[in-house]
């Protein structure tokens, strides 16, 4: 131990120590508590926040750039499906209410345009096409195969950072493909009027399969590009 | 000495300890992020506070802002735009994409997210008046730069760029115009605030769903006309979710008036066994105009015993009467198979096991010879001369307690013995 906190520890004795972190305390929650005084009257409003919806972390800090992983696939001559999860402890799907929609909310996700499509440097596929069970090109105005179905209903719903939150009547969307023309936006929660009027919610696990065309030429880089959206009800 | 400082130390440790707890429990959620609402609630109409509600007449303009906040700690930019109402699966609530066409009440919403020219800098007039005078005044013979600068503003932006800086709030105006052609009834959309992509920020790694949020506000135009609001049910259906060990209670129904309408839906699981209500469950949830809203209620699958499910829907009817739609009942029978399953194949192997050993009993009996006991002799002095325990014997000639033989008595023993 060092001279100087051998000293410090020697010259302290509890009531010290008491009176220190007390007003270490006091300074330090001065910014949560608002406290009352008999001689002056304080106000405060306390005005509501903004409906939002944010892929975070497990310390609810913004991801920057978030992706859903799809697992790997090799070169078939058959139709195959590769799957995925939106919504993992480093990714969370976080919605935040802070008393911004009374009504309730609806949280959806869609491909950026429906005409979006799995892009690569080479040859695409596509993601809202049932033709061949998703496994071929069908009625839809391009020329590729492929549909993606996200089953939001076995993903795991959670409070967030509100203690006295809970998720009942946030229902979760069921399993859907999307299909161009009819199913442009997969609807991922919804949360009813009885829903808590203030809170936080993370969803994660969400299942993502993507059929992919046979002979689908190998590459590394297919991308699409995906909005997840929040409307207060 | 050196226990006395261990002392100290762990008092300083522990107070400390206790001291950042206390202020710990009073924090509140430390997630602000982006968002909208109206900035120009009307405090005496429901929902004002989160949607824009209008009721404007064919042919009619109206100016109103949206309030945009980022009440996060860094800068965002993000692109503002108007949005027509798209059906999400489901029945949910869902706005056009930036890269769709829009046709119907996105389409009618202009934005102006730079102020007024100067000279108009100070003007009280609302923004479809002002823009109506440019109109007037830009017919004259030799408008003026002012006059063109405004009739240039007036035209405004489809979509606008804004940078917001760190919990920084603003209000953009906007203007809808109704068409003169538009329906009687109800038209939605919203108005869309979608993240840009910082340019410094790293983009991600390839091969895989790249991902954009967004936040929109609602806006719900009704032209006055016959309004007719209407509710059907579509479906109802009970299934278990295997993977999540729930059951799911799915009702369907249509708004098939024009206009969206505000319903309860009530879900009744009766014990038909026991003859009593075991849950009954809540949902208010709002059906659009024209589109099938499908509620799906999570429930606890059963583990054993007779349910019967019934949902109800309330609304309100275009005469302002509240209407019940009920659903058919559906019953189901839960048995819990596999444990079923289990506990019989366990008593299969117990009974199979008792006749096995009494068949081998038997067995063995048909093979021992008779015996007659003679004076004197007891159950264990015949046991032991052949060597088996006196208990077996007793049991293979059904003997009971206090297993006395009388002379004379024929017993079976084993043979060779």
């Amino acid at each position: 131990m060092s001279k100087f906190t051998h000293a410090l520890l020697w010259k302290l004795n509890l009531r010290a120590v008491i009176a220190i972190v007390g007003i270490l305390v006091l300074v330090s929650g001065a910014g949560t508590y608002v406290y009352a005084s008999s001689t002056s009257n304080f106000q405060q409003t306390i005005n509501a926040g903004s409906l939002a919806i944010d892929i975070v972390d497990g310390s609810y800090v913004t991801v920057g750039s978030p992706s859903v992983t799809m697992s790997t696939a090799t070169f078939s001559f058959t139709c195959q499906t590769i799957t995925g999860t939106f919504g993992s402890a480093s990714q969370n799907i976080y919605v935040s209410n802070p008393d911004a929609a009374d009504n309730g909310w609806t949280a959806s996700l869609a491909a950026s345009a429906t005409t979006a499509i799995w892009d690569s440097a080479g040859t695409d596929y596509d993601f809202n096409d049932n033709g061949g069970s998703g496994c071929t090109d069908g009625a839809d105005t391009d020329t590729l195969g492929g549909q993606m179905t996200v089953d939001p209903s076995v993903g795991t719903l959670a409070t967030g950072q509100c203690n006295s939150c809970v998720t009942t009547n946030i229902t979760k969307g069921s399993s859907t493909a999307f299909l161009e023309g009819t199913t442009n936006s997969i609807t991922v929660l919804t949360a009813a009027a009885a829903s808590n009027d203030i809170g936080d919610w993370k969803l994660t696990g969400v299942s993502v399969s993507q059929k992919i065309p046979e002979e689908q030429p190998a590459a590394s880089d297919y991308d699409i590009n995906m909005v997840l959206s929040v409307v207060a009800s | 000495m050196k226990a006395n400082r261990c002392f100290r130390a762990f008092n300083i440790v522990v107070v400390a300890l206790l001291g950042l707890a206390y202020a710990a429990a009073g924090s509140a959620i430390e997630y602000e992020g982006l968002g909208g609402r109206p900035a120009n609630p009307d405090p005496n109409v429901p929902n004002s506070a989160s949607w824009f509600l209008y009721q404007l007449p064919a042919g009619a303009t109206k100016e109103d802002a949206l309030r945009i906040e980022n009440g996060s700690g860094a800068a965002v930019e993000l692109i503002v735009y108007p949005a027509d109402q798209t059906p999400s699966s489901d029945g949910g609530f869902a706005l056009k994409q930036r890269a769709e066409t829009m046709t119907e009440l996105g389409s009618w919403v202009t934005l102006y997210p730079t102020p007024r020219p100067v000279a108009y800098a100070e003007d009280r007039r609302s923004i479809p008046e002002l823009c109506q005078f440019a109109v007037v005044q830009a017919a004259q013979a030799a408008p003026t730069a002012d006059v063109s600068e405004l009739k240039t503003w007036c035209g405004g932006v489809r979509e606008a760029a804004i940078r917001l800086e760190p919990d920084q709030a603003v209000a953009v105006p906007f203007v809808i115009r109704i068409p003169d052609n538009a329906d009687v009834g109800e038209h939605a959309g919203g108005l869309v605030l979608e993240r840009k992509r910082p340019a410094d920020e790293p983009s991600a790694p390839s091969g895989g769903v790249q991902l954009t949020t967004r936040v929109g506000v609602r806006i719900y135009e009704t032209v006055p006309g016959d309004i007719v609001r209407q509710l059907e049910l579509t479906r109802f259906t009970i299934h278990p979710n295997a993977r999540q060990k729930e059951l799911v209670a799915t009702v369907g129904v249509l708004a098939a008036g024009n206009v969206s309408i505000d319903h309860t839906t009530t879900l009744s699981v009766s014990d038909t066994i026991f003859r009593r209500s075991s849950q009954t469950v809540e949902r208010a949830t709002q059906a659009l105009r024209g589109q099938e809203l499908i509620t799906n209620i999570s429930l606890p699958l059963p583990r054993f015993g007779r349910f019967s499910y019934q949902a109800q829907v309330a609304y309100t009817d275009t005469d302002g009467a509240g209407q019940r739609l009920m659903t058919p009942t559906i019953v189901r029978w839960f048995v819990p198979w596999l444990q079923i399953a289990v506990v019989m194949l366990v008593a299969v192997a117990i009974i199979a096991l008792w006749l096995w050993r009494r068949g081998r009993d038997r067995g063995r009996l048909k093979q021992w010879r008779p015996y007659v006991v003679r004076p004197g002799e007891d159950l264990v002095d015949i046991a032991s001369r052949r060597g088996i325990d006196w208990r077996v014997l007793a049991k293979a000639n059904g003997l009971k307690p206090p297993y006395r033989l009388k002379a004379g008595q024929t017993i079976k023993v084993p043979i060779g013995s």
